[in-house]
């Protein structure tokens, strides 16, 4: 495999992407600081119903998520302003936006009425006020909330760690507790790499974050850290191949969090979010449509961008500072392998999708010694599609490909082999006596 | 993986290869695809299935209260 230091990324370009994200991000809060009084109202029932709109094809930004998010990019991404001017200026410039948002009404209001969850509703005031811009009041508030009974109703473990988090920061507590916590998490078994949907995949990024505390600090595995590797690059199959920056951008940062040297998938996986970055200027979500953009009126056009991408941005921004941080930055080619010619045959087996995914065209233009590195990726992929279709066939199949290319090691392999039996055995119970 | 528990598992692909040959595997994932998720019943595309409310799923910070307003509007639908 290839490793010399001439195919790192260049630091100057991913300060660039966070720069970018500091930017989408001011706009975004702007906006949905506008929406806010009629968000208050009616929760975005308004400019849903509102057919006649070019934004109501997109979800309205949210006031206190736009808030909240932005404040998780400052807390990443802070650490660069010493070393670079733009970085210093962009931040400050967010920082002010805040402030005034992360203590307002609405947010002191649900600290009062719900304490439960005021922990999360402090979220920007907790991050803004770890980076020195603190609220005696706002504090006073929390630590009655903190003295007070726990009346917290059960939770996923995920929302469970992250109310750690946020505690931890805010009391500058010992991080000890979060490691029993971790435990409970999706990070302790296996992902379901052939049906997991995008809501197992976020809180298994999101697990990596809070734990990490965003790659600032390192954890306790609850088990071995080449099987969680495993399944963020069987997850990030799942997103690439729906096209799903946003999700890949969070599968990615699991890498620089969790002091993981880029593997070849992930390597390449970052190299297609960073030229679609490059392309339009910002990173696209899956809501994202060029046509719908371009036809847009123009005074409508930047917050359909907003609506639509500033969060696949953010996490791109999360990203490339959790990668300046932890000095691992990835590669900008693939590395090659020479292992056999196993790449294009397993490739054979994904090549019956109508339409293509943007991978499946980047995957086309490497060379074969670097698809060859790809092919685990390229069966994940093979694998999910044959069992979302119930083609049990093709599932065979790749599996059969798999093993007489000695592919059979990843969990998306393992787990179609448990698939296989299972069916085998449906098929023994529902055949006709005979 | 380690040298034994990798060698039991091939083992285990080969069986699970073979012992399905004897199985109409058309026949299983038609029942699959019959009573299966509502995804793979209406014919969803893997990109729906794993783009489906995306700006919610990722759900900072979490449990939120906009969620619940979307959750409503999805239900009564």
């Amino acid at each position: 495999m290839q490793s010399d230091k001439i195919d790192q990324w260049d630091r100057t370009d991913l300060v660039g992407r966070v720069e970018q994200a500091l930017d989408v991000v001011g706009r975004a809060v702007a906006v949905s600081a506008d929406h806010a009084p009629q968000m208050d109202l009616d929760g975005g029932e308004a400019a849903a119903r509102d057919g006649n709109s070019t934004r109501s094809s997109a979800r309205p930004l949210v006031l206190t998520k736009t808030v909240s998010e932005t404040a998780m990019l400052l807390r990443c991404a802070h650490f660069l302003v010493d070393a670079d001017d733009r970085i210093a200026r962009a931040v400050e410039s967010v920082v002010e936006q805040l402030l005034p948002h992360a203590r307002d009404v609405r947010v002191l209001a649900a600290l009062g009425r719900e304490p439960a969850s005021a922990f999360e509703s402090a979220t920007a005031h907790i991050h803004l006020a770890a980076l020195g811009y603190r609220d005696d009041s706002v504090d006073r508030l929390l630590t009655e909330i903190a003295q007070g009974e726990d009346v917290r109703p059960e939770r996923l473990p995920n929302h469970d760690l992250e109310n750690a988090w946020l505690r931890q920061i805010w009391s500058g507590s010992d991080v000890s507790a979060l490691a029993e916590l971790v435990a409970r998490t999706c990070l302790a078994r296996s992902l379901d790499a052939l049906g997991s949907a995008a809501p197992d995949l976020y809180a298994f990024t999101h697990t990596v974050l809070y734990a990490t505390d965003m790659g600032r600090r390192p954890f306790t595995t609850p088990r071995p850290m080449r099987e969680i590797e495993a399944d963020a690059e069987a997850a990030l199959a799942a997103a690439l191949d729906a096209d799903n920056f946003d999700l890949a951008a969070e599968l990615l940062w699991i890498w620089p969090m969790l002091k993981l040297p880029w593997s070849p998938a992930a390597t390449f996986s970052f190299s297609i979010l960073a030229t679609m970055q490059d392309t339009h200027g910002f990173l696209p979500g899956p809501e994202y449509s060029s046509p719908h953009h371009l036809s847009a009126p123009k005074d409508q056009q930047d917050e359909y961008v907003l609506r639509t991408s500033y969060h696949a941005t953010l996490a791109m921004g999360i990203l490339c500072s959790a990668a300046l941080r932890s000095n691992l930055v990835p590669q900008t080619t693939v590395p090659r392998t020479n292992s056999g010619c196993r790449g294009d045959s397993i490739v054979r087996l994904v090549q019956t999708k109508s339409t293509q995914p943007r991978w499946q065209r980047a995957f086309a233009q490497l060379e074969s010694a670097q698809r060859w590195s790809l092919a685990e990726f390229v069966l994940s992929v093979a694998l999910r599609r044959a069992r979302a279709t119930n083609d049990l066939e093709l599932l065979r199949h790749c599996l059969s490909a798999a093993l007489h290319r000695d592919l059979i090691d990843g969990p998306a392999a393992r787990q179609a082999t448990a698939l296989l039996r299972r069916s085998t055995i449906l098929g023994q119970i529902s055949a006709p006596a005979t | 993986m380690g040298l034994e528990k990798r060698s039991k598992f091939h083992q285990e692909v080969v069986e699970a290869l073979l012992d399905s040959k004897a199985i109409d595997l058309e026949a299983v994932g038609a029942t699959m695809s019959r009573f299966g998720e509502r995804a793979a019943r209406e014919g969803e595309t893997l990109a729906q299935i794993i783009n489906r409310n995306v700006m919610w799923n990722c759900g900072w910070p979490g449990p939120v209260d906009f969620l619940s307003a979307v959750q409503a509007r999805q239900l009564s639908e």
